[in-house]
C-alpha cells in the first residue's frame, strides 16, 4: 500500500472504525502517514464529540405549540371547506366539472336513444308505422301453433302506407312475417316494434278484402287499426280454426279508408 | 373511534403519516416529536443559526402536514425525506441570506442553543468544548455540498445509502464528497495545531527569506 492508497483508505473510515491491516502496516513504516492516521483519528474523535454535544439539541417548545396551532387552524379549514390545500381544491374542482360534464353527456345520449326508439309515430294510429321487412321465414318458427297458423308468406307486408286491397288480394293463407326487431336497413327508419314497445316477431296473413263493394272502390288513403276479433273469424276467410280455441281472441289489422269504411283485414299472431 | 385506541408510539413513520393524512392530529404530533430533533439539529449544523433552524423545522413539518402526498415510501424512509426537505430549505435560506455563514467566533444567537453544561473536569471540558467549536466552525466553513455529507454521515451517523436518498444523489457521489470533505476538514484544523507546535519553524523560514 502506498501513501495515496493509505489516504484514500483512512479517509473512508467511519467514526470508530479501525483501519485495515494494510493501512496499519503502512503507517508503521511511514511517518507522514502515521501522522495522517493520527489526524484522522483525532478528527473522528472531534466529530464524535460534536455529535454527542449536539445530541441533546431539540427544537424549542414554542415550535411545537406553533405547529399545533397551525394544525388546529388547518383542521378547522378542512372541516369547513372539505378541502386541504389549494392544489387539492383545484384538483377536486376540476374533477367535479369533468364528472358533471360526463353525466350530462350520458344523460343526453340516453335521452336521444330512448326518444328514437320509443317515440310513437305521431300521425299514425296504433299499428301503423311499423317497418316490416321481407324475408323468408325462419325455420322452426311457430312450431307449436301450426294448426292455426296459415301458411307462411315470404312476401313482405309494408303497412306504413295503407295498401290497396286490390294489391293484396287473393292468396288467402299466405302469411307475411314481420320482423319488427330487425336491424333497419339503410335509409329505413326503425319504428317501434309494436304498441307495447315489445321487440318480438309477429306473423301476419296477407290482407283479405272485407267486402267486394268496398274492395272495388279506389282508396286514396287511410289508416290501419289493430283490433281483436274472435278466432272463429278466421274461418270466414278460409283459414283453419282449432275448435277448442275458437273462443279465443286473435289480433287483426284492419285497413280503414278515409271514408271510414273497412277495406281489408289481416290476422296477426 | 378505533384510531384513538391505537398506541401511536408503536407505529412506524409511514403508518403515523397515513393516520395524519386522515386527520389524526395525535399521529402528526407523535411524528413531529419523533423527528423534530434531527431535523432541527441538521438545520442548525448546516446553517449555524438557531433562527434558521427554527424556521426550517417549522417549514418542514408544515409541508409534511399540508402535502403529505409528496412523500413516497418507495423512494426512501420518511427520515431521509425530511432531511431532504430540510436541506432544501436551509440552502434556500443560506442562499437568500449569506450573512449567517461562515459563523464568527462569538457565540451570537447560535451559541445560546449550542452551549451545554459541563460536568467533568473543567479543564478537560473546556478543551473539549474548544475542539467542538473549532470543528463546528470548520464544518460550517465547508462548501455546502461537502458540509451536508459531513453533517449527515459523521454527525447524524447516516449510511451512504441513506444520505444519498436524502440528498438525491448517487452513493458514490456521497462517498467521494465525504472523502473530500474530511480532507478539507483536516486541512482546516491542522494549521492551528501546527502553528502552536512549530512557531519557531515559521520564524526561521522567514529569516531565511
Amino acid at each position: 500500500m502506498n501513501c495515496r492508497d493509505f489516504e484514500s483508505n483512512v479517509l473512508g473510515l467511519d467514526c470508530g472504525e479501525a483501519p485495515g491491516a494494510g493501512a496499519v502496516e503502512h503507517a508503521a513504516s511511514c511517518a507522514a502517514c502515521r501522522e495522517e492516521l493520527q489526524a484522522i483519528e483525532d478528527l473522528h474523535s472531534a466529530l464524535g464529540d460534536l455529535a454527542r454535544h449536539d445530541a441533546a439539541i431539540e427544537a424549542p417548545v414554542y415550535l411545537e405549540a406553533s405547529l399545533l396551532k397551525e394544525l388546529a387552524r388547518s383542521g378547522e379549514q378542512v372541516r369547513a371547506t372539505g378541502v386541504t390545500t389549494r392544489w387539492a381544491r383545484s384538483r377536486r374542482f376540476r374533477f367535479a366539472i369533468a364528472a358533471a360534464a360526463a353525466a350530462i353527456m350520458v344523460a343526453a345520449v340516453i335521452a336521444v336513444v330512448r326518444w328514437n326508439f320509443v317515440r310513437p309515430n305521431p300521425g299514425a294510429p296504433v299499428g301503423v308505422g311499423r317497418q316490416i321487412q321481407t324475408g323468408s321465414p325462419e325455420p322452426g318458427a311457430h312450431k307449436d301453433d301450426s294448426k292455426d297458423s296459415p301458411a307462411v308468406n315470404p312476401n313482405a307486408v309494408k303497412p306504413d302506407k295503407p295498401q290497396k286491397p286490390d294489391q293484396q288480394t287473393g292468396t288467402g293463407g299466405r302469411v307475411a312475417k314481420e320482423r319488427e326487431g330487425n336491424k333497419p336497413s339503410k335509409g329505413m327508419k326503425r319504428g317501434p316494434a309494436n304498441p307495447m314497445g315489445r321487440d318480438d316477431f309477429e306473423i301476419a296473413t296477407d290482407y283479405f278484402p272485407i267486402d267486394v263493394g268496398s274492395f272495388m272502390q279506389p282508396i286514396d288513403g287511410g289508416q290501419i287499426v289493430r283490433i281483436k276479433v274472435p278466432r272463429s273469424a278466421l274461418r270466414s276467410y278460409g283459414l283453419p280454426v282449432d275448435p277448442l280455441r275458437a273462443d279465443e281472441a286473435v289480433k287483426a289489422d284492419v285497413v280503414l279508408g278515409n271514408d271510414g269504411m273497412a277495406r281489408a283485414i289481416r290476422f296477426v299472431r | 373511534m378505533g384510531e384513538d385506541l391505537i398506541d401511536l408510539s408503536r407505529l412506524d413513520d409511514v403508518a403515523l403519516l397515513q393516520l395524519a393524512r386522515r386527520g389524526h392530529d395525535g399521529a402528526f404530533l407523535t411524528l413531529y416529536r419523533r423527528r423534530q430533533a434531527k431535523v432541527y439539529r441538521f438545520s442548525m449544523q448546516m446553517s449555524g443559526s438557531a433562527s434558521i433552524a427554527d424556521d426550517v423545522t417549522q417549514e418542514v413539518f408544515l409541508a409534511l402536514m399540508r402535502q403529505p402526498g409528496r412523500y413516497d415510501p418507495e423512494r426512501g424512509s420518511l427520515e431521509a425525506f425530511l432531511y431532504g426537505v430540510a436541506r432544501n430549505h436551509v440552502l434556500r435560506r443560506l442562499g437568500a441570506d449569506r450573512r449567517y455563514v461562515p459563523i464568527s467566533d462569538d457565540q451570537g444567537e447560535s451559541g445560546e442553543s449550542l452551549d451545554q453544561p459541563y460536568q467533568d473536569d473543567p479543564h478537560t471540558e473546556m478543551a473539549r468544548a474548544e475542539t467542538v467549536e473549532s470543528v463546528r466552525r470548520a464544518i460550517l466553513s465547508l462548501p455546502e455540498h461537502y458540509r451536508e455529507v459531513v453533517v449527515l454521515c459523521d454527525l447524524h451517523e447516516m449510511s451512504y445509502a441513506e444520505a444519498s436518498a436524502a440528498l438525491g444523489c448517487a452513493v458514490g457521489t456521497v462517498r467521494s464528497r465525504l472523502h473530500r470533505a474530511r480532507k478539507m476538514l483536516l486541512e482546516k484544523l491542522r494549521p492551528a495545531a501546527e502553528q502552536e507546535d512549530e512557531p519557531d519553524g515559521v520564524k526561521s523560514a522567514r529569516c531565511v527569506v
